[in-house]
């Protein structure tokens, strides 16, 4: 028998190394960890010329050091498994347990690398280690290239710790490599909170040093609304949110938070999360001394939820660009009540003792296995009913509001009537008319704002109502259907077919016809209200516009109404929700079968037609009803103002603000190329 | 069957309606009754056009309310009844009975005695209706439907929208309930003075059940 060894080429040492850690600013960063782990206070991330290859990267720490045997066993070993997290450090912290493999990254970014360490416990030596990359290249397996330790006396013994030097650079770094390691140094050790672990890595490079002060800025103070959520050992929540001041606002139980049920616990380690929520308007910021923009500046750079296990940071969550817990998803549902990734910043602080929130070997986050996902389900619980409470605080302030509103009108009112009365008669009468022409101006103005939120109202009422008995209205007109079709079936086979031919066969029919256009306009309320519709999402314009032309279909056949349908080619999209475009397009059509009713019976038209320019859809409804006639033009996008006697006046409103919604404009013109009036539509897209 | 009133004699009857299946449906009702239904397939150009062909084919009427959806005819039931009744041509409106439609309807409704909901809308009542029409072209008005003058007044002006809504009250009528009148109900002179507090006269059905039935004809300002 011989014995033999798995063995390793010395390509395994790219794979594992540059090309599972593309980003160079990836692996610098486990370089800092290793002295974390180390307990270094501080650790120095020099760069020289590193704006091109053949620069020097050091990175020097005042931390324990190695041994030989610290060298030998983990330092130069590769790929072992973490370290137990609940062996702290000397100074009591939890290892951040890399593998060593972004080291390997790290070390291999120049031609050779120079290590150089005085350990703590043996101050009387120096050790240093030389790598010369090109070695192994020549070599076919690792082992095959011996490297030498040198263990030195040292006379000064002026401290302790390890200094990795990082010689000729093969590929240059970046400002957006350097802004990112700056990034990640500065925010590595949680720089927000109070409790700090006494480790700050620095980055000498100016990028750092405008980051720094950013960073210290801290405008916390600012922030409107505190949110606080924590998960105990046993799973168990509770929240509070407070004011600027500092005061209570709301309070939550566990049974608040966890939406699935009171006794369902979040399966995750203990963990607490912050969110500080700020308002940026001029209106929160006019009597502070922080102005708007430097705060709006400090979120764009570190805003949103940053994930901090065992005391250091785990990126990605919390980068530009990463929104992990889907805030500015929701934020766009719930603009006022919900924060986005730069109207907030926070951090979910988790101590992870058992290792249940392992990260992935290429450090692209955590596994999101069960802990993960329930963490994250914590993170956004709490923020789902912070957006709730401040619903309820904003619809009691709303009510109040309202009752008080008056009485400081009354109140104005009578102090400026007491400051004319004091005045000589003279000027008495000189403003007392034009006092009374403005009173009589504001109380129409509010009358016809108290008139158009009862229409909003009522509207949104008839829309509930309408989806309910539609809803409920399908049954009975399946029904009908059903048994018209029993008795048609039973009269013909019972009755002389002529008999039933002259007495019962038309009615029949159109017991039958009737029904199914019933339940044609049940399908068209219905789709108008279905809830997935207003999911924010990919919206495919000619999708749309097919899917709302089939649901008038029958009805415009009813009306007797040509519908010429020409769509650009192409498959144009945007961002939206599938309602808003619908809105428009149905309202629109509406709109043209109102119109249709003032003029002399004969062929109508309507054309829906979309052209492609630039970045932009153009959607054209024209019809060849009488045009726009009776009103401006400009006025007929005002709430409540229409020609139709019943009308509401909201159609065009609603068109309006919906393409607002979307980020568009809408034109018209009185008389079209069909004679009648013609809409167009521009719609920002993404794609087509 | 023929009904004869009053030296009338009915025995066809136009059927006016924008829906065909509605037109055939009242059409299959009367032929049970033993009229002679004479639908009118359409459609009407103008108003005049639909005026002239009724009468010159059938010796009553029943029209629909909404007759412009369909692309049928480029006015509303209400006004060609209440120009068939100006006429002495007997008619009736069929209506859905909405609030909307019948303050749309107001204007016109001294010449309309018979308004029939439309799921009322059988061969009986139909008759009944005739039958009034007919009465009144004899001055033989029904409680609900005889002219008194009487007062009424301006109890609120809706300026807020593009047509101007006035709310009245008629106190011999009922004083608890406001009636709502488009502003070009009164005669154009008298826009002026439709102002809050300020009192008119009209011809009005004080016998009328609910406001629904209620007419305002001949408005007159009497001056404060």
């Amino acid at each position: 028998m011989s014995r033999v060894h798995l063995r390793f080429a010395t390509d395994i040492l790219r794979r594992f190394g540059e090309e599972l850690n593309p980003n160079p600013d990836q692996g610098i960063m486990e370089l800092v960890k290793n002295s974390y782990d180390a307990d270094a206070h501080h650790c120095v991330i020099e760069l020289s010329s590193t704006n091109e290859p053949g620069g020097t990267i050091k990175v020097t720490d005042d931390g324990d050091g190695m041994e030989e045997h610290d060298i030998e066993e983990g330092w130069l070993v590769l790929g072992r498994s973490p370290k137990s997290a609940s062996q702290t450090t000397r100074l009591g912290r939890i290892p951040a347990g890399n593998k060593g493999l972004g080291r390997l990254a790290a070390l291999r970014m120049g031609q050779t690398t120079s290590l150089m360490t005085w350990p703590r416990n043996d101050p009387s030596r120096e050790f240093q280690l030389n790598i010369d990359w090109a070695r192994f290249e020549s070599a076919d397996i690792v082992e095959d290239v011996p490297l030498s330790l040198h263990s030195r006396s040292r006379t000064n013994q002026l401290g302790h710790g390890t200094e990795i030097t990082i010689y000729e650079i093969r590929s240059a770094l970046t400002r957006a490599d350097v802004k990112r390691l700056a990034r990640g140094l500065l925010l590595l050790a949680d720089p927000f909170g109070d409790d700090l672990v006494g480790f700050q890595p620095t980055l000498k490079a100016a990028e750092f040093e405008d980051l720094e002060k950013l960073v210290q800025s801290k405008y916390f103070n600012d922030a409107e609304f505190h949110l606080t959520a924590r998960v105990d050992e046993l799973g168990r929540a509770s929240a509070v949110v407070t004011d600027y001041k500092g005061k209570e606002l709301f309070r939550a139980t566990h049974a608040d938070l966890c939406q699935e049920s009171a006794t369902e616990t979040y399966r995750c380690p203990a963990a607490q999360f912050d969110l500080w929520v700020f308002i940026l308007s001029s209106q929160t910021f006019t009597a502070r001394p922080t102005t708007i923009e430097e705060v709006r500046i400090w979120l764009r750079e570190f805003g949103g939820v940053h994930l901090y296990v065992n005391g250091l940071r785990v990126a990605p969550y919390g980068n530009p660009g990463n929104d992990w817990l889907d805030m500015n998803l929701r934020r766009v549902q719930h603009p006022e009540l919900r924060p986005g990734t730069n109207t907030s910043i926070g951090r979910i602080s988790v101590t992870d003792l058992e290792n249940s929130l392992p990260q992935k070997t290429d450090r692209s986050g955590m596994v999101e296995g069960e802990a993960f996902n329930e963490l994250k389900r914590l993170a956004q619980d709490a923020l789902a009913w912070m957006a709730k409470e401040r619903l309820r605080a904003r619809e009691i302030t709303r009510t109040d509001e309202r009752i008080e509103a008056p009485k400081h009108v009354d109140q104005a009112k009578s102090n400026l009537s007491a400051a004319i009365n004091s005045l000589s008669a003279k000027a008495r009468a000189k403003l007392s008319k034009p006092f009374e022409q403005y009173e009589r101006a504001r109380d129409k103005e509010a009358q016809i704002l108290r008139k158009e939120v009862q229409l909003y109202r009522t509207l949104g009422t008839a829309g509930i109502t309408a989806s309910v008995f539609a809803h409920e209205s399908r049954n009975p007109i399946r029904l009908i259907l059903q048994n018209a079709r029993l008795v048609i079936r039973r009269a013909k086979e019972q009755l002389v077919k002529k008999k039933y031919t002259a007495t019962l066969e038309q009615p029949l029919e159109r017991v039958v016809r009737q029904g199914e256009t019933l339940r044609s306009f049940t399908s068209l309320t219905l789709s108008l209200v279905d809830h997935e519709k207003r999911r924010i999402g990919r919206v495919e314009i000619h999708t749309r516009i097919k899917d709302v032309l089939h649901v008038f279909d029958s009805l415009m056949k009813e009306r007797q109404v040509d519908v010429n349908t020409n769509l650009a080619s192409g498959n144009p999209y945007l961002r939206g929700s599938d309602a808003a475009f619908e809105s428009v397009l149905t309202n629109l059509i509406v709109n043209s079968l109102k119109a249709f009713e003032s003029i002399p019976p004969g062929p109508r038209k309507i054309a829906v037609s979309t052209e492609l320019v630039g970045e932009s859809v153009f959607l054209h409804v024209a019809d060849n009803g009488p045009g726009i006639q009776g009103i401006s033009i400009r006025n007929i996008w005002l709430p409540g103002e229409t020609t139709y006697p019943n009308g509401t006046g909201l159609g065009l409103t609603i068109v309006h603000d919906s393409v607002r919604d979307l980020g568009g404009n809408v034109d018209v013109l009185a008389k079209g190329p069909l004679g009648g009036a013609e809409f167009i539509v521009e719609l920002p897209i993404l794609g087509a | 069957m023929a009904l004869v009133l009053n030296g009338t004699r009915i025995d066809r009857v136009g059927v006016v309606d924008d829906s065909a299946d509605a037109r055939d449906t009242i059409s299959d009702d009367l032929r049970d009754a033993d009229f002679i239904p004479q639908p009118f397939v359409g459609p009407f150009k103008t108003l005049n056009q639909l005026l002239r062909a009724v009468p010159s084919r059938a010796d009553a009427v029943v029209c629909d309310h909404h007759l412009s959806p369909r692309n049928y005819a480029p006015c509303t039931g209400a006004e060609a009844v209440g120009h068939w009744y100006e006429n002495r041509f007997p008619s009736v409106l069929i209506t859905r009975y909405e609030k909307a439609e019948i303050e749309q309807i107001r204007r016109y409704r001294k010449g309309i005695p018979a308004l029939i909901p439309s799921d009322e809308a059988g061969s009986d009542v139909i008759v009944k209706g005739f039958e009034v029409c007919i009465g009144e072209f004899n001055d033989h008005f029904i409680p609900a439907r005889k002219p008194w003058v009487n007062m009424f007044r301006i109890d609120d002006v809706d300026d807020t929208s593009q047509s101007v809504q006035v709310y009245v009250v008629v106190p011999g009528w009922n004083s608890d309930e406001a009636i709502k009148l488009p502003l070009d109900m009164f005669p154009e002179d008298l826009r002026k003075h439709v102002k809050t507090e300020e009192r008119f006269f009209a011809k009005m059905n004080l016998g009328a059940e609910n406001q629904e039935d209620l007419y305002f004809d001949a408005i007159e300002y009497r001056g404060k």
